[in-house]
């Protein structure tokens, strides 16, 4: 970097290749410390997750088609829902947003060259593989069967093998979880271009930020809580069997200390995202940058001091059902800040309807749903009755199906061009979007009434009075896995032989689409230039930014032609 | 603004409203109601669904209008207005959601106070217990002070009945205190005012009625409580909320709120079932007082009273021998 600074910027050679070579194509199956590898590892990785829980749920939803246990059975469909939630969680949304679109995203954005502890990050993505390689170990071995809340005292008797697998692989998740943290809090706040303010940063940054302090609050907290799981399922210890003095409700109040703020966590970088996609899609300015900022930081505190809602029925004392109630409720207003925000940015816009465009109005749509029913969920006297239902499994896939997964989804179809240099088929795109957006909520839309109407959660038998929205519900869920079809070989055809993306496909404004698609290896050809705001859109004449462009162009063939020399 | 616009706009809020009221009454999505405090419930869901469904439409009716009405249209490659900020608007739409849920969250703390009335709902752990009969813990434990008069012409002082609850893999036990009872279905006289003493003998379980909207955690190694008034008489499942092994699905038990009169020889019935060589006890205590006739009863078997009360904190406290 500072090599290229020091040679005179004026001698320009004649015919310069535009790009550098590619980078070998098995750089991905190394211990790569380039973030751009890493999050596409990341991505990659978690994807195939993603298809093994989907392929669970879909056996889960095959079950429940009919009232009786006549799929798989009752011990295996334990397993199945409790494989299925902690791989959705630990092995696909968590590592999917924070590993992939964090590492790939952040340092392209502030202008870094790399996150600032390149082999902890390698180090973080390699712990994902055997985390999940353990997981995937107990479906053949012996599946853990407590939920993947894993309460004791069920958890200490339901399998000892299968318990530990469950116990050992989320220690290696969450620690690759801290690691990344670490890593992305430095580089939001040290990492940045010269010139680049905390409120310069796209609005991703921010919201990875506040999931990053989330993380390392929160998941140590549960390491704790599964470490001493693990003395009492080994060791004899009672920390939380109650047999010995524990206390079962201790646990729960450990493991919610992590999982409610991993509802952020899993939240927070799809707000981030949206804020990103939704500007460029609708040609238009965010509304409310600050606001939008601030409230993750808002959701970051107020994320923290809510976990007990999950505990409403657990055997809590009024003060804390109150506290509690009041804390959730008041996570409503910054929520609300960002979905009005979304909506003012949307409203004067020039509205492009790409597959990422429809998964990110798709996104606002469903999350809306999702927190209507939070608000439902955090009334204690109405969340008794609702509490450990089907209402409680379909609120939670509209945040983290409609939210998480459909803001994934908007990410890949924006920033696939990118990553990979090419772009996604448009048509089967919007194929994509139709199929999951009518099978998610044929799918989990009759699940309120369920719930509402007295079907628990985690059963492999139920009421007969039920079955008919359980049908319904089963053939949304094979319309959701059938939905993934369209998906993967879009993505695997066009990473091959799509047509070629160019820098900047979208007429995009922050740092990622200054530089060539991919990016080589330090990212930028010279120093990154802060020509705009990221969300000036309708602020600059097309005449300026096609010479900012130009001018980009010039920088690039300076740059390139001063690496010549030293790549020979 | 013109004035036709106006005009809409006004109209558009009008309907709005008057749709989220009629969803917010006219939802069905609940089952019906069957104890005292399930109105209250189904009053506060009512209210909360208007709210979400007039929220609902406002922020799908504006996604939808912004896609209809912003999309791009052909040949033009233009920028949106750049506004990118309007104060007055974001205090609005920070303050609105603060006072509906300040609403909510009043209204939630009126009804849940109405439910519980600061029952001691969480109950006590099982060593507390120890020391102190349940009995001395009732009249000593300020938790027990319930708000007064909170449901209008109740009284929530001391409960009719207690039953003691206890949840196993996979059934659901409830013995009656006051005459020994103990049965896998419960049966509650109409109209009373009942507690339920819970506790778990192995994992955690969870005690559900949708039909009175009520649901408590059964944990072992602790004692929670219900306290409910059932107001209709029928048949209601027991449902367990909390997943406790692969049957958890199965693990259903029966409520029946019986008359009175109905409910008196509901328990005779299994108490002769259960000692035949008791009947002449049983009838004779139809004309005697309760306690009168446990003393007889238990002199018959030849049980002393301490040694019951001591059988039955035994089997209150099993999960910790075991």
């Amino acid at each position: 970097m500072t090599q290229l600074q020091d040679h005179p910027r004026l001698a320009v050679a004649p015919k310069v290749e535009l790009e550098l070579p590619a980078e070998p194509w098995w750089r991905f199956f190394t211990f790569s410390t380039d973030h751009k590898v890493i999050g596409i590892q990341y991505l990659v990785t978690t994807f195939f997750f993603y298809l093994v829980g989907g392929a669970l749920a879909t056996a889960v939803r095959a079950e429940l088609a009919t009232p009786e246990a006549d799929f798989l059975g009752f011990e295996r469909y334990n397993g199945a829902f409790t494989l299925h939630a902690t791989i959705m969680i630990f092995l696909w949304i968590v590592p999917a947003l924070t590993g992939g679109f964090g590492n790939y995203l952040v340092p392209l954005m502030i202008g870094a060259r790399d996150m600032a502890f390149p082999k902890l990050n390698a180090v973080a993505f390699w712990l994902v593989p055997p985390s999940g390689i353990l997981l995937l170990a107990s479906l053949f071995i012996e599946a853990p069967a407590a939920g993947w809340t894993s309460y004791p005292p069920l958890s200490l008797i339901s399998g000892k093998v299968g318990e530990e697998l469950w116990i050992l692989s989320i220690l290696l998740a969450g620690t690759s979880s801290i690691l990344a943290a670490v890593n992305f809090i430095t580089t939001i706040l040290k990492m940045r271009m010269p010139g680049m303010k905390m409120e310069d940063m796209p609005l991703f940054c921010w919201a990875m930020l506040a999931a990053s302090v989330l993380t390392l609050i929160a998941t140590p907290v549960l390491a704790g809580a599964l470490i001493l799981l693990s003395f009492d399922l080994l060791a004899g210890t009672a920390f939380f069997n109650p047999s010995g003095g524990g206390d079962p409700v201790v646990y729960q109040h450990m493991f919610w200390f992590y999982s409610h703020p991993a509802v952020y966590i899993m939240i927070l970088p799809v707000f981030g995202m949206i804020s990103e996609i939704l500007p460029v899609h609708a040609r238009k300015p965010i509304f409310a940058y600050k606001a939008i900022a601030y409230s993750s930081l808002a959701i970051c505190f107020l994320g923290l001091i809510v976990w007990a809602h999950h505990m409403f029925t657990s055997g809590t004392p009024d003060w804390m059902r109150v506290f509690f109630m009041i804390a959730t409720m008041a996570i409503a207003v910054p929520t609300g800040i960002k979905v009005f925000s979304w909506l003012a940015t949307l409203w004067g816009g020039k509205i492009h309807f790409r597959s990422a465009m429809l998964f990110g109005l798709g996104f606002v749509s469903m999350f809306v749903i999702g927190g209507l029913s939070g608000i439902i969920l955090a009334s204690v006297p109405l969340d008794i009755h609702v509490h450990d239902t089907y209402f409680v499994v379909a609120h939670l896939h509209y945040v983290l199906f409609g939210g998480s997964v459909f803001g994934i989804y908007a990410g890949i179809y924006h920033w696939f061009p990118k990553m990979t240099g090419r772009m996604l088929n448009e048509f089967w795109g919007r194929v994509h979007f139709v199929l999951t957006f009518v099978g998610f909520n044929i799918c989990f839309l009759p699940m309120h009434k369920l719930g509402l109407m007295g079907m628990p959660r985690r059963v492999a038998q139920y009421d007969p009075q039920f079955a008919d929205l359980n049908w319904i519900s089963s053939v949304g869920a094979f319309m959701l896995a059938l939905s993934t079809l369209p998906f993967l070989v879009n993505a695997i055809y066009s990473w091959v032989a799509g047509p070629k993306a160019g820098d900047n496909p979208w007429q995009a404004l922050t740092l990622e689409w200054t530089t060539s698609s991919p990016p080589p290896h330090h990212n930028f050809y010279g120093d990154p230039i802060l020509l705009t705001g990221p969300y000036d859109y309708g602020l600059h004449s097309k005449e300026t930014l096609d010479y900012f462009a130009a001018q980009l162009q010039t920088l690039r063939e300076l740059a390139l032609a001063e690496a010549e020399p030293t790549s020979s | 603004m013109s004035a036709l616009s106006n005009i809409i706009l006004v109209a558009l809020g009008i309907l709005l409203t008057l749709a989220s009221l009629w969803y917010g009454q006219n939802h069905h999505l609940l089952p019906e109601s069957a104890a005292e405090s399930a109105p209250l419930f189904d009053s506060l869901f009512n209210s909360t669904m208007t709210i979400a469904t007039g929220i609902f439409l406002v922020v799908q009716g504006v996604l939808l209008y912004c896609i209809v009405r912003y999309r791009k249209r052909r040949n033009d490659q233009g920028d949106g207005d750049p506004n990118h900020g309007n104060v007055l608007l974001e205090i609005v739409w920070t303050a609105v959601p603060a006072v509906i849920i300040l609403w909510l969250g009043l209204a939630s703390l009126d009804v849940y106070q109405a439910v519980y009335g600061g029952a001691d709902v969480g109950g006590h752990i099982h060593a507390a217990m120890a020391m102190e009969s349940s009995h001395e813990a009732e009249a000593g434990d300020p938790s027990y002070a319930y708000t007064p008069a909170v449901l209008p012409g109740k009284d929530m002082g001391q409960p009719d009945l207690v039953v003691q609850v206890q949840g196993m893999q996979y059934a659901w036990m409830f013995t009656y205190p006051d005459s020994g009872l103990v049965a896998s279905e419960l049966h509650l006289p109409l109209n009373k005012r009942v507690r339920l003493d819970m506790t778990a003998l192995d994992v955690n379980h969870a005690f559900w009625v949708p039909q009175f909207r009520l649901k408590q955690d059964v944990i072992p190694g602790r004692e929670t409580h219900l306290e409910f008034v059932p107001t209709q008489l029928g048949q209601y499942p027991i449902i367990c909320a909390e997943l406790c092994g692969p049957y958890h699905g199965v693990m259903a038990g029966q409520l029946f709120v019986d008359t009175p009169e109905a409910f008196e020889q509901w328990q005779e019935e299994q108490i002769l079932a259960a000692h035949p060589e008791g009947k002449a006890v049983a009838l004779a205590s139809e004309s005697q007082p309760s306690s009168a006739f446990a003393t007889a009863y238990q002199q018959r078997l030849g049980i002393s009273p301490s040694e019951l009360s001591s059988l039955r904190l035994h089997s209150g406290s099993l999960p910790s021998a075991g």
